[in-house]
């Protein structure tokens, strides 16, 4: 520092020099701080609703076939010859379509049921940790566990994966798989689908592989 | 390049943090409701702005300086002096936004700050500056050469004329102080006694910027400091029902989201933070049950899709004492200010330059009005199910020959006891009010028609952490003709007249035995909310069962009447499990508050109703 004309002039190279090395300074300090992270989250917070289970592995695929839109929110692509049934919801704004693959049973499996609302008054985790208590809670659902995964087009998506026990009309029960998938939209729609299949037979079937053909608008 | 003028440089650096906290951590939360208000693109531009308008001025104020002081040959002579202004000014604010992210264990410093940061402190400075014109610096005294005085052998002691004099010094203070305050800062942050000391700093700053009007909480000696509770006092109650909350006032914070206030019959405090854009939605985002009524349709159809059950936004309740509730409102309002602009600037992408540019303002806000403890773990969270919920969202309504249902109850949420495990599942469902003359009730006369209409009913199954449900609740609304259907099934009687806008009635039993579990189980497997494995009896409605669980209320359980009012024309909900206040559907960013009273409430003792006094407004 040199005064010059009465004013204390520092050089350029050193100001520059004492900046960059309390920039640095602050950089490596900052690594001490807790949490990393986007500015306005705690590195120790999350959701209470998030999922519990471990991440799923599921992925999207593609497929040949029919592309069945769902509203105007998403598609799926289903094999040719699915059957398609309009579904009752009894939630506000909401609708519902039953898909029934060409190669369906006698109790109709393999099937996917896909619901949707456009504009959704909660989020993915909010409605997945509320539907993980209440199926948790029916006698008829067995070993049910919901996970967070990544899906396309989906801030937060959840794969939700159980058994349920269904009674017949006729006699005796059938039980039955399901994964469910909930995805949302960046406009605030909610899509919800869920495909069911024979025990045992869900990880092989034609319902599964329609509902990884999952595509948000 | 030209030397640095280390005052203007230092005046230039301590100005422009000082104008960036004054307008980010007062202008900007103070306007957040209108900012949200106006939509993503506008909130993340006026920031963009401030920041732009601030770091304009700073350069060329900084470059006057410079002017001022020993003229200007160009409009780049003053470049050295102003990016070293905004340097040590970005260094400034990164160094207090760091302390307040450590402080407040938020995240660290990030790559967006830190870029973001240097553009706007020294890119914005430097255009600020190069519009500054150049002259020459005003003849002052201290041009004019130093006198000699062979006698004392050498220049004067105050060879630094008038003008000048103690500058040197001055400016020497000056630079020590911001080395000092930079080094200072950092140690003390990362020291043993960095609590303590920011603790004290936090209040003292807290009162400056919110002049004493904000929640600043007390000054902390050193001995006390290790007494400093972690936690702070929460109350909780065992039974919402026979608590029932007095009174609720709503408070809709700027910028959307809101917290409900109850205060209970025992004296403690539920506060929930409900909606997008705040500390709530962190913990827990989601509906209620709820139930609203709009004013202009008391007395009119008495169908139950007027009194329909509506989500209302919901998240995390907390059980608190008067000292914790005042500490948490204030926490949460405080939080939300800053969330909701934040949150408003996420949805474009020109919020990551805001972001950038505000992280170390939000970070500090946040500690400055942050209360002393974070905000405890809630009692309690609730989520909506909406779709999940649907009554077909399940394999029983896929497969084919599958038995068939009579109703299926629509799922509408769930709450969570976080303290005791319990979980409460809330379904509603519509009963035909016309089957009471199955169960005996004739007309009566008087003005009261026949019991008919649908009544909507709210059923609460409470299930313990082992999975037994231990306890069943059934809530309905009277109003209008549906009155006099929703007393019949509730009471066993059509009732008075009342002169309230409605009157709430709650019926709950304990599943404590096989009698009450099997009175229970009914309900469930008659409201679909249960299997039932068999064909339904089709003598056996909803409403018989209904019937008898609230027989079963009022002679084992607890069975209340509310009468409820509102003191304003707007829509009033009834949250799941016996909460009740206004709703301000649709209207976030109206910064208002409701409240709702119950007049007078009563119990059944087994024989007859008994005035509630602690639910007496």
């Amino acid at each position: 520092m040199a005064l010059v004309g009465g004013v204390h002039r520092v050089r350029p190279r050193t100001a520059v020099a004492l900046v960059a090395v309390a920039v640095v300074g602050l950089l490596s300090t900052s690594g001490c701080s807790a949490g990393t992270g986007s500015p306005s989250a705690s590195s120790s917070a999350r959701p209470a609703t998030a999922p519990t289970g471990p991440p799923s592995d599921l992925t999207p695929a593609t497929a040949d076939g029919d592309e069945q839109s769902i509203g105007s929110v998403a598609t799926v692509t289903v094999p040719e010859g699915t059957t398609s049934e309009p579904g009752t919801v009894d939630v506000e704004g909401a609708e519902q379509v039953l898909l029934r693959l060409p190669d369906g049973d006698e109790q109709g499996l393999p099937a996917l049921q896909v619901t949707w609302q456009e504009d959704a008054a909660a989020g993915v985790l909010e409605q997945s940790w509320s539907t993980e208590n209440l199926k948790k809670a029916d006698q008829s659902v067995h070993d049910y566990v919901r996970s967070p995964v990544e899906w396309p087009g989906s801030d937060e998506s959840v794969v939700s994966t159980w058994t349920e026990t269904v009674p017949l009309a006729a006699g005796g029960t059938v039980e039955v798989d399901a994964l469910s998938l909930m995805v949302g939209s960046d406009d605030g729609a909610v899509v919800y689908a869920i495909a069911f299949a024979p025990a045992g037979e869900l990880d092989s079937s034609t319902s599964l592989a329609a509902l990884r053909t999952l595509t948000l608008s | 390049m030209e030397p640095i003028d280390v005052r203007a440089a230092a005046t230039g650096a301590i100005g422009g943090v000082v104008s960036y906290f004054a307008v980010f951590l007062v202008a900007v939360p103070a306007l957040s409701g209108m900012l949200v208000a106006a939509g993503p693109v506008v909130t993340a531009l006026v920031v963009i702005a401030a920041q732009a308008v601030i770091m304009l001025l700073l350069g060329a104020a900084v470059a006057l300086l410079v002017r001022r002081r020993r003229g200007l040959r160009s409009r780049g002579s003053a470049m050295s002096t102003v990016l070293t202004a905004g340097g040590c000014g970005l260094v400034l604010v990164l160094v207090l936004g760091a302390a307040a992210a450590a402080a407040t264990a938020q995240g660290g410093i990030t790559g967006q700050a830190v870029i973001v940061g240097a553009v706007t402190w020294l890119g914005l400075p430097a255009l600020g500056a190069a519009v500054v014109p150049p002259r020459e610096a005003p003849r002052t005294s201290y041009d004019a050469p130093a006198p000699v005085d062979f006698e004392r052998g050498g220049a004067l002691a105050g060879a630094r004329s008038y003008g000048d004099a103690g500058s040197a010094s001055l400016e020497s203070v000056g630079v020590t102080t911001v080395a000092v305050l930079l080094i200072g800062t950092l140690l003390l942050v990362l020291s043993p006694a960095g609590g303590w000391f920011t603790d004290n700093l936090r209040v003292a700053l807290c009162r400056i910027v919110t002049l004493g009007q904000g929640g600043c909480g007390a000054m902390v000696s050193p001995s006390a400091e290790s007494h400093k509770p972690k936690d702070p006092c929460v109350l909780s109650t065992d039974n919402d029902v026979r608590a029932a909350s007095l009174d609720v006032v709503f408070v809709t914070v700027k910028g959307g989201g809101t917290i409900r206030v109850e205060k209970l019959s025992d004296g403690t405090f539920r506060v929930s933070a409900e909606g997008s854009g705040g500390a709530g939605a962190q913990v827990g985002v989601g509906a209620g049950a709820s139930i609203t009524i709009d004013d202009h349709q008391f007395g009119g159809d008495a169908e139950a899709q007027l009194a329909g059950y509506v989500e209302a936004a919901g998240g995390a309740t907390w059980v608190v004492d008067e000292a914790g509730k005042n500490k948490l409102v204030d926490y949460l309002k405080e939080e939300r200010n800053w969330a909701s602009v934040q949150s408003a600037m996420s949805s474009t992408p020109l919020g990551a330059i805001g972001s950038g540019a505000t992280w170390a303002a939000h970070g500090v806000w946040n500690w400055l009005t942050g209360d002393s403890y974070s905000p405890p773990e809630p009692t309690e969270i609730y989520g909506q199910a909406g779709i999940g919920g649907t009554g077909s969202a399940n394999a029983a309504s896929v497969v084919s020959g599958a038995s068939a249902e009579v109703n299926v109850a629509t799922a509408i949420g769930s709450r969570v006891n976080v303290k005791t495990g319990e979980t409460t599942l809330y379904y509603t469902e519509q009963i035909d009010g016309s089957a009471s003359e199955n169960v005996g009730f004739a007309p009566v006369h008087g003005g009261i028609g026949q019991a008919e209409g649908k009544i909507k009913v709210l059923v609460a199954v409470t299930i313990g952490k082992d999975g037994v449900p231990v306890r069943v609740t059934t809530q309905g609304l009277a109003v209008g003709d549906a009155q006099a259907a929703a007393s019949t099934v509730f009471t066993g009687s059509l009732g008075e007249p009342q002169s309230s806008n409605g009157r709430l009635f709650t019926a709950t039993v304990d599943l404590t035995g096989p009698e009450t579990s099997r009175i229970a189980g009914d309900l469930l497997r008659a409201t679909g909310i249960m299997p039932n494995g068999t064909a339904v009896d089709q003598v056996r409605g909803a409403y018989d069962a209904l019937a008898t669980f609230t027989q079963a209320a009022r002679d084992r359980g607890v069975l209340t009447k509310q009468d409820v009012n509102s003191s304003s024309n707007t829509s009033f909900g009834i949250q799941g499990g016996g909460e009740f206040g206004p709703l301000e559907l649709g209207a976030s960013f109206k910064n208002s508050t409701d409240n709702v009273s119950s007049e007078k409430g009563y119990w059944w003792d087994g024989q007859g109703w008994r005035s509630w006094a602690e639910c007496t407004a």
